[in-house]
């Protein structure tokens, strides 16, 4: 299996999750298969570990928010609108 | 009676029964009803009736189409029946020609149902290849459910627990009653039109939290099928009824049991992912680590077989040199003298004296012995060449001298 080193960018904002995920288990599976030579190994597992980092500090950042979608009094072309929306006041 | 038809009872029941059959509503009816009397004839035909709160309907349901029913008949149980009203001759008793009964748990309903499915089935809108998988990691969840129902609570709480950083976006609708239909077009419409907008929605749960199965049955409508079918967004059904399916179940990308159960579909465990990305690093520590400790190996043994391969050039050389040793010792003259030999060489010049005549009486030699060395005058000479018949007396002498 061919897999490139890449340098690591685990801070730039394209990458999704589910990318670097991926990436995540592409470089697992070549530091396993043992087939890169140890430059290229070791470049790859500090890609890795990067990813890694990020990955984790996504898991961490609870920033989701609860919305509610606002009927558009305006028409086809108003654009759609949001509000916080509190699911225990709502309960009842 | 003159003047007056008669008409034989044959006659009339001949005639009834033509009226019957050229009937469109009676040659082809389906027919609710509760089953009772029921009978099924060694002759393998089935007689009972079909009967409300009011009325009874006579049945007979042949052998060649009572083979194909699907489920087993018996008194009370409520039904639809398909077939057409005849008369019989011999009694002049109407009666239903079966040819068809589906259980009809739910009334009309039901049959709308059926009806609905198979035709959402020809369309191919039920096909198994327009189901889109879902995302893996969504960032943003819409639901189309009532804002004040236990669905939107228990989606929330569970999105929460496992995914904290999904947004949750509600598309409110009703979800019962006469406008319920409607309104969750409405809202499917609306969650498409904002993802359009704004950068998606990942996926999207539609349902209500579990009741009555009469309350379920907006999710049986056929506009709201096509609202599902026509999202943009994948679209979880969560219609909170473990058993019973809904068309919109069918329609949509994914099934959930109940709302909760929705939720655990569209977004993964942060722990489990966690957990995940924990051995995922530690297999690639350990692949490193085995990497380098094999590359240290491979260094070490390298090492070692230089060091072994020089060892073994020296060890060669060294035996090299013992071997020469040995034949330098066993040449050298210094071995002769320890045996009792001695050189002789003339002085001053310090040549090797090989024959008598080489050295005359009153010169010096000097003689080496194995542990030292004498310098001596020569007093006499004797050659064993020198004169011929002279050697007796130059031995002799020659004695003389060596004492």
């Amino acid at each position: 299996m061919a897999v490139e080193t890449k340098r690591p960018e685990p801070n730039s904002s394209k990458l999704s999750f589910e990318e670097a995920m991926r990436r995540i288990e592409e470089i697992v599976a070549a530091l396993e298969g043992g087939q890169a030579d140890l430059d290229k190994s070791l470049a790859l597992f500090e890609e890795g570990m990067g990813l890694f980092r990020f990955c984790t500090q996504k898991l961490d950042d609870a920033e989701g928010r609860i919305l509610m979608l606002v009927k558009d009094a305006g028409g086809e072309d108003r654009k759609p609108l949001v509000k916080p929306f509190d699911v225990e006041e709502s309960a009842g | 009676m003159q003047g007056i038809r008669v008409y034989t009872v044959s006659e009339v029941n001949r005639y009834i029964g033509a009226l019957l059959e050229s009937d469109d509503i009676l040659s082809g009816i389906w027919v609710r009803g509760e089953i009772s009397n029921f009978n099924h004839h060694t002759s393998g035909h089935m007689y009972f009736s079909l009967k409300d709160e009011i009325g009874r309907l006579k049945c007979v349901m042949f052998k060649t189409w009572n083979s194909r029913l699907s489920c087993k008949l018996e008194d009370g149980m409520s039904v639809f029946a398909y077939g057409s009203v005849r008369v019989y001759d011999r009694n002049g008793d109407y009666q239903l020609y079966v040819e068809e009964i589906e259980p009809a748990g739910l009334g009309s309903l039901y049959l709308a149902f059926l009806q609905l499915k198979e035709k959402l089935e020809r369309e191919g809108l039920l096909a198994p290849g327009r189901k889109r998988p879902l995302p893996a990691f969504p960032s943003v969840v819409g639901v189309v459910t009532s804002p004040t129902g236990a669905a939107i609570r228990d989606i929330v709480t569970v999105l929460r627990r496992r995914w904290p950083g999904v947004t949750v976006i509600l598309s409110p609708a009703l979800v019962q009653g006469d406008g319920a239909p409607e309104s969750i077009v409405n809202a499917i419409e609306a969650i498409n039109r904002y993802a359009d907008e704004y950068h998606g929605v990942d996926v999207l749960i539609v349902g209500r939290g579990g009741g009555a199965i009469e309350e379920l049955w907006a999710f049986n409508d056929e506009r709201v099928a096509r609202a599902i079918a026509n999202s943009k967004i994948p679209v979880i059904s969560a219609v909170g009824h473990e058993t019973d399916f809904t068309i919109a179940d069918f329609v949509a990308d994914r099934r959930a049991p109940t709302p909760s159960a929705a939720a655990e579909m569209a977004v993964p465990d942060v722990i489990e992912l966690a957990r995940r990305l924990d051995v995922s690093a530690a297999r690639m520590r350990g692949a490193v680590e085995e990497r380098l400790r094999a590359h240290r190996q491979a260094v070490d043994e390298e090492l070692r077989a230089i060091m072994a391969s020089v060892d073994y050039s020296i060890r060669l050389r060294r035996e090299k040199l013992a071997a020469l040793a040995g034949r330098l010792h066993a040449l050298s003259p210094l071995a002769t003298l320890a045996r009792g030999y001695a050189i002789c060489r003339a002085l001053p010049g310090r040549m090797v004296v090989r024959a008598a005549r080489e050295v005359a009486v009153g010169s010096d030699v000097e003689v080496i012995l194995a542990d030292g060395r004498i310098e001596c005058g020569v007093k006499f000479v004797e050659g064993a060449n020198e004169n011929g018949g002279g050697d007796k007396k130059a031995g002799a002498k020659f004695k003389q001298a060596k004492l």
